[in-house]
């Protein structure tokens, strides 16, 4: 399990720790975005544009079987954000980094089907500012866990709050599948919809 | 376990408390999760749902979920 990074101490650095960590979010979801959508337009020049929508089903497919929990491969890589970040550099600029790093999503082993959906259909997004609304409220959805670091001071506080803040139950855990699932098939159903 | 970067030293603050406050509970619960998702889901139905508002609650709930996922 992997948390995000969290800043401590007074509610000033706290709040400052977690805005470095929602920037970094946001430029690494913007990176990931214009990643995808420079694929899907090469991709564009060979494919009609009425089958775009189409192109991209079979990597929506395999994350959604992977949250299913079926062993197929998805397109993130199986790291974690490195470990020693924390000891060489400033907490603000740890959470940058490691905001940056999670943000782009890829980068790291967080396989979600929403996740996935969501990135290989936003190039059919016409907007560039719904497009940036869209990883805003990403980056602000990955930052609202930070709030289990807020008013703590100490590396032991945060670890008790995970602790009691967790529960890996069965029933609590498909809750996240579905909801996963329910997001990711309702992006997909109204990318067909409109294509 | 791991944890993200977080300051080891004091700074002046009050101690924590260790018990923590429902938001932070709430900010890491499954049922939440889908119980918003229901909610954003059910707005937007009724709004007439629509790509971007449809990416918008799967951004949310995207990286909302990926920030507790394994």
């Amino acid at each position: 399990m992997t948390i995000n990074p969290a800043g401590s101490g007074t509610r000033g650095r706290w709040f400052a720790d977690t805005g470095a960590f929602f920037v970094g979010v946001l430029l690494g979801a913007l990176a990931s975005a214009a990643l995808i959508i420079t694929i899907v337009g090469l991709l564009s020049l060979f494919v009609p544009r009425v089958w775009l929508p189409f192109m991209v089903l079979p990597v929506a497919g395999l994350a959604m079987l992977r949250e299913l929990g079926l062993p197929v491969p998805v397109p993130y890589r199986n790291r974690q954000v490195p470990e020693w970040w924390r000891s060489v550099l400033p907490t603000r600029m740890v959470s940058l980094a490691y905001g940056l790093v999670l943000g782009f999503g890829f980068a790291t082993l967080f396989t979600s089907a929403a996740h996935t959906v969501v990135w290989v259909v936003l190039p059919f997004v016409d907007s560039a500012w719904v497009l940036f609304g869209i990883l805003t409220i990403y980056a602000a959805g990955k930052t609202v866990i930070l709030y289990l670091g807020q008013g703590t001071d100490s590396h032991d506080d945060v670890l008790n709050r995970l602790t009691m803040a967790e529960n890996a139950s069965t029933p609590r855990r498909w809750a996240r599948h579905l909801t996963a699932l329910g997001a990711a098939a309702i992006v997909l159903a109204t990318l067909l919809h409109a294509g | 376990m791991r944890i993200g970067p977080i300051a080891a030293e004091a700074t002046g603050g009050e101690r924590a408390r260790v018990r923590p406050s429902w938001p932070a509970l709430v900010a890491r619960d499954s049922y939440t999760l889908l119980a918003v998702f229901v909610v954003l889901l059910g707005l937007g139905l009724l709004a007439g749902l629509r790509l971007s508002v449809a990416l918008a609650i799967g951004a949310l709930i995207a990286g909302w979920l990926s920030s507790w996922s394994p």
